[in-house]
């Protein structure tokens, strides 16, 4: 539950002035300053790798597919928080490395 | 067209190829429906997964493990019976669901599930389940999608359910399948049509056959000469054939009789010679005999050579021509009487038969005419109906008694009481109308005389 917590809180989408369990997936960033952007600009400088790229090293280990993903920190590293549906239905939280694209560790499943 | 209830080539033609058609186009039309059906449906169903996949990706779990439904955006969700709808539940261990989050929009009610549908999730895990049901509205008809997901976090497994007016689509179907049947309908009214004529054109050659055969019958053609498909020449060859073989047997035939009739002819004549010669009891048994064998002889020729004409390929023969030609004769003959003999027939009347028979119909009836007459005959032939006309020859001599009339006619038919030279011409006549079908009626003339009608076989002109 503790470790729980720890993820969730890796998980808020933008530094919220409140801390939030979950990042709140369903309201859109205005303006241009959600967490894509960022992604962006790190992908393009190649500080970190492609989405598409962590998506098919998680595929090759769990079939399913994404649902969401959010940019976050993980011990103090940039990471990829992928939400992933098994095609049996089962919700897992893949935390990936961003500069790699290794996975760290996973939640649920 | 042939009279219902008989057997018809384009009936069958026209049915068989309009059954297959409408078969095809039914089966077309039906999978078209379907088809549609099937895509609206899938794309409906897109809806409700895009709609499920928010719902699983934006839940979380808070601590305890309750489930916190995302604030979803989807405006249509949030109107109270916006038609679109969404809950969230979790399975009881009896099968059943206990609801635990719904949308705004199902305000005091909640989707309704089948009872066999924890079943049916767990059945196949990770597959949506669909299924129809009622919405909180009246008459309201949703279709309805779940899934059962496990999240993290939470060791129970929770569905995600989600539900949507389905009256667009249905109408959609519906509007589809109306427009489908009347192209369809208009495609096979029109198919059934062409059908009809491509029958009716593919087989004029062959109510082009029959009309030429009944032209043939009638005697105005000799032969079937139009040119045929590949298919009927050899139909119209073996006619030809056939008419040619009838005609050979009618030559044949006449050939025979004549044979006979000249083979029996002169010992006839000179056994009534001899026996006129020599006198005596004996001679005129013999004489007698004779004579009525050789009557005998000519009317059995008559009435088979007539018969035979009959069943022959007609030919036909203008009255006019023989009526004028009569009359031209018959003048001659009786030049020292002075008779007049006006005649009358329309140029276009034909009678069916030969000219030998015409001529000796109307010649027969006429001399007996003439015989009889003061000065004055009159002749006319005009037609009664399409295949009849009647010959009508009076005179203004003294005519005869309703007895004497029955008498002449009824000796046709018992030629052996008949003495040479008394209204013999009427007998044949008689004999002679009868093979061609026709009847002799004797009545009084409007000239005051005999009036001599018969209906005779009529050709067209």
């Amino acid at each position: 539950m503790k470790r729980l917590l720890v993820i969730a809180a890796l998980l808020a989408a933008a530094p919220a002035a409140q801390a939030q369990p979950y990042p709140d997936y369903g309201r859109p960033s205005y303006g241009g300053r959600g967490d894509q952007d960022a992604a962006r600009a790190a992908v393009r400088g190649g500080r970190q790798v492609p989405l598409q790229q962590v998506i098919a090293t998680i595929a090759a280990r769990t079939p399913g597919r994404q649902l969401n993903t959010t940019q976050g920190d993980a011990g103090g590293r940039p990471a990829y928080f992928v939400q992933w549906q098994t095609n049996d239905g089962r919700v897992i939280i893949f935390v990936v490395d961003a500069q790699s694209g290794a996975i760290i560790s996973r939640q649920g499943g | 067209m042939p009279a219902l209830g008989q057997p018809s080539l384009v009936r069958r033609l026209v049915i068989l190829a309009a059954g297959w058609s409408l078969a095809v186009l039914l089966v077309t039309a039906l999978v078209l429906a379907l088809l549609f059906q099937q895509a609206a449906i899938r794309g409906f169903d897109q809806g409700l997964l895009e709609l499920i996949d928010n719902l699983t990706a934006g839940t979380t779990i808070a601590e305890e493990g309750e489930v916190v439904a995302p604030a979803l955006t989807d405006l249509r969700a949030l109107r109270a019976f916006s038609g679109k709808y969404w809950q969230i539940a979790e399975p009881t261990p009896d099968g059943q669901l206990k609801v635990l989050v719904r949308s705004r929009s199902l305000w005091d009610s909640e989707l309704k599930w089948p009872t066999d549908i924890v079943k049916r999730l767990n059945a196949e895990p990770g597959q949506p389940v669909s299924y129809n049901t009622a919405g909180p509205q009246t008459n309201e008809r949703l279709r309805a999608m779940a899934t059962q997901a496990k999240l993290p976090g939470r060791s129970a497994p929770v569905v995600f359910m989600a539900a949507e007016d389905r009256s667009p689509v249905d109408r959609d179907v519906r509007s589809f399948i109306t427009a489908t049947a009347i192209a369809f309908l208009l495609l096979g009214v029109g198919m059934i049509a062409a059908v009809v004529i491509q029958v009716r054109v593919g087989l004029n050659p062959l109510f082009a056959l029959q009309r030429e055969i009944a032209s043939v019958r009638r005697g105005k053609a000799e032969r079937v000469q139009a040119a045929y498909p590949s298919e009927l020449a050899p139909l119209a060859d073996e006619l030809n054939a056939l008419m040619a073989h009838n005609q050979e047997v009618v030559e044949r035939q006449r050939t025979h009789v004549g044979n006979l009739a000249h083979a029996l002819k002169t010992p006839l004549s000179v056994m009534l010679t001899e026996a006129r010669q020599t006198g005596g009891p004996l001679a005129e048994v013999v004489e007698g005999q004779a004579e009525a064998m050789r009557q005998q002889v000519d009317h059995h020729l008559r009435r088979a050579r007539a018969a035979a004409r009959m069943q022959g390929s007609g030919e036909r023969t203008s009255v006019a021509d023989v009526l004028d030609e009569l009359a031209r004769t018959l003048e001659r003959i009786f030049q020292d009487k002075g008779v007049e003999i006006d005649w009358d027939a329309p140029d276009d009347l034909y009678f069916q038969g030969e000219r030998q028979d015409l001529l000796e119909l109307a010649g027969n009836a006429m001399e007996n005419a003439g015989k009889w007459c003061g000065h004055r005959i009159r002749v006319r032939a005009a037609p009664v109906s399409a295949d009849r006309f009647r010959l009508t020859i009076e005179d203004d001599g003294p005519g005869l008694t309703p007895e004497q009339r029955e008498a002449v006619v009824r000796r046709g038919a018992r030629l052996d009481e008949t003495a040479p030279g008394s209204g013999l011409g009427l007998s044949i006549v008689d004999e002679l109308s009868r093979a061609y079908g026709g009847v002799l009626r004797l009545g009084e003339a409007r000239l005051g005389g005999l009036s001599v009608e018969m209906d005779l076989p009529r050709a067209e002109a």
